[in-house]
């Protein structure tokens, strides 16, 4: 039986009187790929904010790994295993490839500020191993060519793809991505698909993901969950969502 | 040739102090986009803690020794590390928790220089002199040395390791640095912290070749010239920084050297002025432009 890696009870946000997003619960198990969908402004990436710390709930719980996190700060969500990426681009711009994978590598080094001064053995010890790992993860998206070049240096596609990277690094139980598609041609799409499927797969990591690119999402998500004004609409396997009449009206109106 | 030589010395012995100073402005600057105008008055008080450490306790007892002087560093680092942290915790730290603006920081700042200060005048506003240590030739080549080290470690501090690394991504961007796991708290308390002992070491060195000094030193008498030097230098950039300092070090001195002492602040200006004309952001800073 699958663990289950995160789940959110009811989880409520209230911005000045709107409902932004209302009685949201979710729950996903260790390995699978989820996708969140729903019209424009229907509230996908404030829960994405909520279950990463960004926003704390008006009400409802988060539980990541069996803990409570609903109150916890964005940094410390990530050490227990969620990560994310963004619906805009938000790469350290002018730090190299390596260097923005290795930011968050830094939770997994526990050298001390004196170790890092005096060059100790533990030092070397844990920077090469965190530069293995970046290395390793890197070449899995096809990377490894850019990683002295500056991020934002990187064609567009590439910069999406070093944003899944760094949120690899990590080691996050939970991988939320945002929107990974956005702006990208129907090639780049089609190659992030086989990406998303096999970061999976190679790093054993559930993932939840907001599309609107619903070849993509009807493609690769083994459930999809459907929000519509900060509602819950519509639960179920591709197929199901796809011919669900509520889905379609939130979508193309009545 | 001679007096060429003399302004070159003391030049680069000021300009070191001054670059170790502005080192803090420009960290604190870089990680916060907060310009920290209570770092005059860190230095202030490193200069004091070491002067009545010395007066009250150790010259009687160790003499005029490197151990004086090395007692006198860890204790006034430790002093404006201290002031630092509790400047940072309830002036700053609450300001930028409520999201406020930039200007409301930099007022804040203002207000606790002159705060501290005030305090540092009811001390004692009388004119103070630093025992001599060594002299000038021996004061010179530990400022060089102790500068150069420094700037080593610090480099490669932030170059190298996973501190340095997650300095720069709060740097970048703050909010996907604490989606990635960063402690921005723990990081910018830590700026704050390197920041002032920079501002205590510059000081101690400062003060071996130029002994006189009050409350003042710090906010009038080294005033803006570290501030300034950041800058210059291009702000956020370390050995941007480096360069203000030496740079009005050398200018400063050089003017000094050949008789043009009161005029300076007008050369140091005026060449900043028309750099800054030719580069806006600094000899080494980066030029950050919006792309349309």
């Amino acid at each position: 039986m699958a663990q289950t890696v995160l789940k959110a009870n009811n989880i409520s946000i209230v911005f000045g009187g709107l409902h932004a997003v209302d009685n949201f619960s979710i729950e996903i198990k260790e390995g699978e790929l989820v996708g969140l969908i729903g019209p424009n402004g229907a509230g996908k990436t404030t829960v994405f904010n909520m279950l990463t710390g960004v926003y704390v709930p008006t009400s409802g719980t988060i539980e990541l790994r069996g803990q409570d996190v609903t109150k916890m700060d964005p940094h410390s969500r990530v050490k227990i295993g969620i990560s994310r990426t963004f619906q805009n681009i938000r790469l350290f711009k002018r730090m190299s490839v390596l260097e923005n994978v290795k930011v968050s590598s830094n939770i997994h080094m526990t050298y001390k500020i004196f170790d890092g001064i005096f060059k100790t053995r533990k030092y070397w010890e844990q920077e090469d191993k965190a530069t293995n790992e970046a290395m390793e993860i890197l070449k899995v998206l096809g990377l490894e060519e850019y990683v002295n070049e500056q991020a934002q240096n990187l064609p567009y596609g590439k910069q999406r793809k070093l944003e899944i990277a760094r949120a690899l690094a990590s080691h996050p139980a939970i991988l939320c991505l945002d929107e990974p598609a956005a702006g990208m041609n129907p090639i780049e799409t089609e190659e992030l698909m086989e990406t998303i499927k096999l970061v999976r797969d190679k790093f054993k990591t559930a993932i939840l993901l907001i599309e609107h690119d619903m070849k993509l999402v009807m493609g690769i998500c083994e459930w999809i969950k459907v929000i519509s004004f900060g509602k819950e609409i519509a639960t179920g396997t591709p197929d199901e969502i796809k011919n669900n009449k509520e889905v379609i009206t939130a979508y193309l109106g009545e | 040739m001679d007096l060429f030589f003399e302004g070159l010395k003391n030049g680069l012995a000021l300009g070191s102090a001054f670059a170790l100073m502005a080192l803090g402005y420009s960290m604190v600057y870089g990680i916060v986009k907060m310009i920290n105008f209570a770092h005059s008055e860190f230095i202030t008080i490193g200069g004091f803690v070491s002067y009545y450490l010395c007066e009250l306790l150790l010259i009687d007892k160790l003499g005029n020794t490197v151990g004086t002087l090395l007692i006198c560093l860890l204790v006034s680092i430790v002093v404006c590390v201290v002031v630092a942290v509790i400047t940072e915790k309830f002036a700053y730290k609450p300001l930028r928790k409520k999201g406020s603006s930039r200007i409301t920081a930099l007022i804040t700042a203002i207000g606790v220089s002159y705060i501290l200060n005030g305090i540092l005048n009811a001390i004692t506003g009388e004119q103070l002199v630093f025992p001599k240590f060594f002299d000038s030739q021996t004061a010179f080549i530990i400022t060089i040395v102790v500068t150069v080290i420094l700037l080593v470690i610090l480099t490669l501090f932030v170059k190298k390791t996973k501190v340095g690394i997650a300095m720069r991504a709060v740097s970048e961007n703050e909010n996907a640095a604490k989606l990635m796991g960063i402690n921005n708290d723990f990081i910018i308390s830590l700026t704050f912290i390197i920041g002032a002992a920079l501002a205590a070491i510059g000081i101690l060195i400062y003060l071996l070749s130029n002994r006189y000094f009050r409350f003042d030193v710090g906010s009038v008498v080294i005033g803006l010239y570290p501030f300034v030097a950041a800058v210059i230098g291009g702000i956020g950039s370390l050995p941007g920084a480096v360069l203000g300092g030496l740079l009005i070090g050398l200018i400063n001195q050089f003017a000094a050297t050949y008789g043009f002492g009161a005029w300076a602040d007008f050369i140091i200006y005026g060449i900043f002025v028309v750099i800054l004309l030719f580069k806006p952001a600094g000899l080494l800073g980066k030029d950050v432009r919006e792309k349309v």
